[in-house]
């Protein structure tokens, strides 16, 4: 499917939905919180990313998410990628399966997260959804035929360490990625702070009043792999990030995100659409009675 | 003379003093309701967007495993451990934390809940 596709399809399921629901979600791309998805709410959401390598096309690159709250402690994610390259094609490049598990019951000053994902991919994926070991621009380069023929199928472990603070979310993820035949494991990271610009909420509905927006900075990057465990040739990103929280429960995201080295995409810009169900699981229960 | 004066002025001052005490008494408080008022209001939002799926319009529980949160059933609490209670959530029971919600809302929340009688 295209992203074209998987973005109208995405949207189509949107306006299925009857709830307003706001999340506790930050506006972050890479990085992940402590906050998990509802027990039995959906969301999706889509996050797509632009940029134009040095020595290739601009391309655009989506990942639609399907989050699902199993458990207040347990929510578990379906990524299908895909993307359309300038001059070249558009194409699905893949899918990842992810779950995220909380062991703490109550709260700490820092809370951890496990995080374990399997992923279904050809070289040809560009969404960037994390950049680990030396990731790098020229490998968004190739064409898509050619990168499309390399299949990876790899198992990916994080710790994902968050902060709730006062006002602030302060979140720092640890990635390690290992394709599953023989290659090193290869690391990662990701942080990012975030606050909405009014912590109290108002008294009347509104739609562009400061209690909606929410902004902070994110930064991500590759740490090498286990055969060359150095910052030599990795890519690394800095940028800053804001969520507008319309009513209704449709959230917009866009992050413009700036690369520190040779390595990284000169600029990387990302916009994300989201949108959650409430008690999506019950919906169906209550249809089979 | 001048000593009977200020014997003559002095309940007009002790009058004076006593009725902008009782204004800015009225004022403040009026202040503070209204103020009371905006939270309630606000936690009412803020309950509609997080909590309602789950405990129901008006905070009335689902008659099984969520439970009623009017004042009735949580007056006991006090704030400082309800607050407590929903930053840190029960997520084995299946209540979420809600410690990614700023502290204002939070308290915003429990003024709504504690207005439901
Ligand atoms: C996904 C469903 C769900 C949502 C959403 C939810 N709760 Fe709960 N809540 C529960 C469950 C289940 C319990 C019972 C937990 C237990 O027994 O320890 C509970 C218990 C509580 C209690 C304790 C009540 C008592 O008498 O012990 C409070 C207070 C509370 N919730 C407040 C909130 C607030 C405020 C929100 C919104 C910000 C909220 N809840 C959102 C499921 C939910």
């Amino acid at each position: 499917m295209s992203p074209l596709k998987l973005f109208c399809f995405s949207v189509l399921l949107c306006f299925l939905g009857v709830a307003t629901l706001a999340a506790q979600e930050k506006p972050y791309f890479v990085t992940y919180t402590q906050d998990l998805e509802e027990p039995g709410n959906l969301e999706i959401e889509t996050k797509t990313a632009i940029a134009r390598p040095d020595a290739s096309n601009r391309f655009a690159a989506t990942a639609l998410e399907f989050e699902y709250g199993l458990r207040a402690w347990w929510t578990t994610e379906l990524y299908l990628d895909g993307q359309t390259t300038a001059a070249d094609s558009t194409i699905f490049t893949g899918f990842r399966i992810e779950n995220r598990l909380r062991p703490l019951n109550s709260e700490h000053i820092i809370n951890p997260v496990l995080y374990v994902e399997y992923e279904n991919i050809t070289g040809a994926d560009k969404t960037i959804i994390e950049v680990v070991g030396h990731d790098g621009q020229s490998d968004l380069a190739t064409p898509n035929a050619e990168a499309r023929k390399e299949h990876q199928h790899e198992a990916e472990l994080k710790l994902l360490l968050s902060s709730n603070l006062r006002h602030w979310n302060i979140s720092e993820n640890f990635i390690a990625e290992k394709k599953l035949r023989h290659a090193p494991w290869e690391f990662g990271y990701a942080i990012a702070a975030a606050r909405p610009i009014r912590a109290a909420y108002g008294p009347r509905e509104c739609t562009f009043c400061a209690e909606r927006f929410i902004l902070g900075v994110e930064s991500y990057g590759g740490l090498g792999n286990t055969d060359s465990l150095t910052l030599h040739d990795t890519s690394h990103y800095v940028g800053p990030t804001a969520q507008w929280q319309l009513p209704g429960g449709i959230r917009l995201t866009f992050e413009p995100a700036f690369g520190l080295t040779d390595s990284s995409l000169n600029r990387l810009y990302r916009v994300g659409v989201a949108y959650e169900f409430e008690h999506f699981g019950r919906r169906f229960k209550k249809e089979a009675q | 003379m001048k000593i009977s004066l200020a014997s003559a002025l002095r309940p007009v001052l002790f009058a004076a003093l006593r009725f902008t005490f009782l204004v800015m008494l009225l004022v403040s408080s009026s202040a503070l309701a209204a103020q009371n008022a905006a939270n309630i209001a606000a936690g009412k939002r803020l309950y509609h967007e997080h909590c309602e799926q789950c405990h129901r319009p008006e905070a009335r529980g689902d008659g099984a495993k969520r439970p009623a949160l009017r004042d009735d059933t949580i007056g006991v609490i006090s704030d400082a451990d309800l607050e407590k209670f929903i930053r840190n959530g029960d997520r084995r029971k299946g209540m979420p934390s809600w410690s990614g919600l700023p502290l204002e809302q939070r308290q915003q929340l429990i003024a709504y809940l504690r207005s439901l009688k």
